[in-house]
C-alpha cells in the first residue's frame, strides 16, 4: 500500500512538473507567434506584411525572407515571418489559417501544394487580405495580386546545358531526385531531360531515382547508380540533400564524374568552392522576396501599374571557377 | 512458463525461423546476380554493406525495444539530433582545427554524439517506464522534439565543417574490402547478440515482453529494466549518427529521416513479434541485409523507382506471412 501511495505521489509531482514545463514552453512559443502577425492597426500608418514559406529552416527560404525583410525595412513596411518546420500541406494549412485570423494587410506565401492550400488561401482572400505567391504557385483561378516564381524548367535546362557542354556532348548521366509528387521536381527534371534530348542527343540519362529529402539515402542511391553504370560521367541533384549525397558518393571519383546541384546553401557553396561539386543552379531567392515586397508596397499605394501579375525569374549556373566573383557571392544563400 | 523454458522455446523457434529468412535473402541475391553483372562487384559490396550498418545499428536497438513489447519511433530523429549536436560542438569549438588536433576534436564529437543518443533514450525510458506513457505516444512525441531540435541548432543547415578525419575514417576500407563502419557494427552486433541470448539481462528482456507480471513477481525491477532497454536504443542511434556522419563527411539534419520505419521493418522481417517476447539479433541482421540488398539491388537492376517501393512493401508482408505459416504449422505438431 505504502509503495503505491509513494508512487502516486511521485507521479503527481512529475505530472505537475511536466504541466508547468509545457506551460512554459507554450508561453515561449506563443510569445513568438503572436509577435508574428499582430494585424495592421498597432501603428497607424505602418502596413503589416506576413510571409509564410514552404517550410522554415531551409537556406533558400531564409534568403528569400531576408531579401523581403531588407526591402520592407527600406520601404517602411512591417514584415513578419511564420512557418511550419516541415514541407507539407498538413503542416502549412494551420499556419495560414492562424495568420489570416489576425488579418495582416497583405499575405505572401509559398504554397506547399496548390490544391490542398486553395481553401485556406481563398478564405484569406475572402477576409479581405490580398495575397502574393512566391517560389511555388497557387491553384489556378486564385485571385492573386501577383505570382512570383523562379523558372524551375529553365533551371533544369541550365543544368542540362552545363553537363552537355562539360561532357563535350556525349556520355551517360543520372538524376538523383526528391519526390515524384513535387512540382518543382517535375519541372526541373522536365527541363533537364527535354534540353538533353533536343540539344545533346548523344547524352543518355541512364537513371533517374527518387531519394527523398535525405542525404544518407541520396548517397546510397547515387552509389548504386555508379555501380550499375561504371561509365557514368555526370550527376544532377534536384535538391540540396540529393546533391550532398551525390558529392559524398562520388568522393574521389570527382575527376571522372561531373556533379551539378540546385540551390546555394552555405554548405553547398563550401563544396562548390572545394571542387566536390562542379556547379550549382542558383535561384534568385533574395530577388523573389524583394520583388514581392515592392509589389506589396505598390499595392498599398494604389500604384497598380507597377505590379506584374506573374513574374518568372531566371536562375544562374555558378561553377567552381566562378564561385568567388562578387556577382556569385551576392547570389549565395544566407543561413 | 519459467524463464528458462521461455528462453529455450525462443531459441528453438528462432533457429528455424532464421533459416527461412536466410533462404529469402539468398533467393533475392540469386535473382539480382542473374539480372545484373554488377551485383556481385566490390563496389556494390562496399555500398550495400556500409548502407546496411546504419539500418542495422538502429535495428539492433529496436530489437531490444520490440522484444520488451515496446516501440521506438524516435530512433531516426535521435540519429539526426545526435549528429547535429556533435557536429555543431566540433565545428563551433574547434574549427578550423589548428589549435586543437583533429583527432581530439573528433573524440569530443564521438563522446557527444553517444551522450546525446543515450540521453534521449533515457528520457524515452523514463516517460515510458516511470510516467507510464504508452511507448508509441512517448517516442512519437520525442520524434517531433528531436527532429525539431536538430533543425533548430543550425537553422536546418547541414555542417560540412566537421573534422575531415571523420570522413576519412568513415569512408576507409580495410584491405580494400572491409569498410570501417562494418567493423564497428560487427563488434556491436556480437555484443548485442551475447547480451540478448547469453545473459540474465537478455532473458529478462524476453520475459518482460512475454509476461511483464511474471517479471514483477520474480522481484525484478521492471521499470529500471525498461529504462535500460530504451537507453540502449538511444545509444545505438547515437552510434548510427557517427556512422552516417563518417559516410557523408557532413553532419546533416536529414540523415535519419524515416530511418525508424526502416529499422522496424528490419526487425519484423527478422522474425520479431510486435507483441513482444520474440526476436533475435541474428534475425535482425538478416532483416537488415534483406532491406538493404533490396534498396541497392533494385536500383542496380534498373527497376523503375515506383516499383522499387512496391517491391519492398511486398517483401515485408510476404516475409512475415511465410513466418506465420511456419509458426502455425509448428503449433499444430
Amino acid at each position: 500500500m505504502f509503495d503505491t501511495t509513494a508512487r502516486n505521489a511521485r507521479t503527481s509531482l512529475a505530472t505537475a512538473g511536466l504541466v508547468a514545463l509545457s506551460a512554459l514552453v507554450l508561453a515561449g512559443c506563443a510569445g513568438q507567434s503572436t509577435g508574428g502577425a499582430s494585424g495592421g492597426t498597432d501603428d497607424g500608418s505602418k502596413k503589416t506584411v506576413v510571409y509564410i514559406p514552404g517550410m522554415t529552416g531551409i537556406a533558400f527560404y531564409e534568403t528569400l525572407r531576408k531579401g523581403a525583410a531588407d526591402e520592407a525595412e527600406k520601404l517602411g513596411l512591417d514584415f513578419k515571418y511564420q512557418g511550419a518546420t516541415e514541407f507539407s500541406a498538413t503542416a502549412q494549412i494551420p499556419v495560414v489559417d492562424a495568420v489570416c485570423g489576425q488579418v495582416p494587410d497583405l499575405l505572401i506565401i509559398s504554397p506547399t501544394d496548390p490544391a490542398a492550400l486553395k481553401p485556406s488561401i481563398d478564405r484569406c482572400i475572402a477576409a479581405g487580405i490580398p495575397v502574393i505567391t512566391v517560389d511555388t504557385v497557387a491553384a489556378e483561378g486564385t485571385e492573386l495580386v501577383s505570382a512570383i516564381t523562379s523558372d524551375n524548367e529553365q533551371g533544369g535546362a541550365a543544368a542540362a546545358e552545363y553537363l552537355g557542354d562539360a561532357l563535350g556532348g556525349k556520355g551517360q548521366v543520372a538524376v538523383v531526385a526528391l519526390d515524384a509528387g513535387a512540382t518543382t521536381d517535375q519541372l526541373r527534371q522536365k527541363g533537364f531531360t527535354e534540353t538533353l534530348k533536343a540539344d545533346y542527343p548523344d547524352i543518355e540519362v541512364v537513371a533517374s531515382e527518387y531519394a527523398g529529402f535525405d542525404a544518407a539515402q541520396s548517397q546510397t542511391t547515387a552509389r548504386s547508380i555508379m555501380v550499375a553504370h561504371p561509365d557514368l560521367a555526370g550527376f544532377f541533384g534536384i535538391v540540396e540533400p540529393n546533391v550532398e549525397g551525390i558529392a559524398a558518393a562520388v568522393g574521389s571519383d570527382v575527376d571522372k564524374i561531373k556533379v551539378i546541384g540546385y540551390d546555394a546553401s552555405p554548405s553547398e557553396v563550401d563544396r562548390l568552392k572545394s571542387g566536390e561539386i562542379d556547379a550549382l543552379v542558383v535561384q534568385p531567392a533574395a530577388e523573389e522576396g524583394a520583388t514581392a515586397i515592392q509589389f506589396a508596397d505598390a499595392f498599398f499605394k494604389g500604384d497598380i501599374t507597377n505590379i506584374e501579375k506573374s513574374v518568372l525569374l531566371k536562375n544562374t549556373v555558378i561553377t567552381t571557377d566562378t564561385a568567388t566573383t562578387p556577382e556569385s557571392e551576392a547570389l549565395f544563400y544566407v543561413q | 512458463m519459467t524463464t528458462e523454458a521461455v528462453t529455450i522455446t525462443v531459441k528453438r523457434v528462432a533457429g528455424s525461423r532464421n533459416l527461412l529468412t536466410a533462404g529469402v535473402l539468398v533467393a533475392i541475391c540469386l535473382v539480382f546476380t542473374v539480372l545484373s553483372p554488377f551485383f556481385l562487384s566490390q563496389a556494390n559490396w562496399i555500398n550495400t554493406s556500409t548502407t546496411m550498418t546504419q539500418i542495422l545499428l538502429l535495428g539492433i536497438g529496436q530489437t531490444y525495444v520490440i522484444i520488451a513489447r515496446g516501440i521506438d519511433l524516435s530512433a531516426g530523429a535521435t540519429l539526426s539530433l545526435s549528429g547535429m549536436v556533435s557536429g555543431a560542438v566540433m565545428y563551433n569549438l574547434f574549427a578550423p582545427y589548428d589549435t586543437v588536433p583533429e583527432g581530439t576534436a573528433a573524440l569530443v564529437g564521438i563522446i557527444i554524439a553517444l551522450a546525446v543518443g543515450l540521453l534521449v533514450g533515457l528520457v524515452n525510458g523514463f516517460l515510458i517506464a516511470y510516467l507510464k506513457i504508452p511507448a508509441f505516444v512517448a517516442t512519437l512525441g520525442m520524434l517531433g522534439i528531436a527532429s525539431g531540435a536538430s533543425y533548430l541548432l543550425t537553422n536546418g543547415q547541414s555542417l560540412s565543417g566537421i573534422p575531415p578525419i571523420i570522413g576519412e575514417v568513415g569512408n576507409h576500407n580495410v584491405v580494400g574490402w572491409i569498410p570501417v563502419p562494418v567493423i564497428i557494427t560487427a563488434v556491436v552486433t556480437v555484443i548485442a547478440w551475447y547480451v540478448l541470448s547469453q545473459t540474465r539481462f537478455g532473458e529478462r528482456t524476453y520475459l518482460l515482453g512475454d509476461n511483464p507480471d511474471a517479471v514483477i513477481r520474480a522481484g525484478v525491477n521492471d521499470r529500471r529494466h525498461l529504462l535500460t532497454v530504451y537507453a540502449i536504443s538511444g545509444l545505438l542511434a547515437g552510434l548510427a549518427a557517427l556512422v552516417a556522419m563518417g559516410r557523408l563527411s557532413t553532419a546533416s539534419p536529414t540523415a535519419g529521416s524515416g530511418a525508424e520505419l526502416q529499422a522496424i521493418a528490419t526487425v519484423v522481417i527478422g522474425g520479431a513479434s510486435l507483441y513482444g517476447g520474440r526476436g533475435t539479433i541474428g534475425g535482425t541482421v538478416l532483416g537488415a541485409a534483406i532491406v538493404t540488398v533490396l534498396l541497392t539491388g533494385l536500383i542496380i537492376i534498373g527497376v523503375p523507382p515506383f516499383w522499387q517501393v512496391i517491391t519492398v512493401g511486398i517483401v515485408l508482408i510476404a516475409a512475415v506471412f511465410l513466418d506465420q505459416q511456419k509458426e502455425i504449422r509448428a503449433a499444430r505438431k
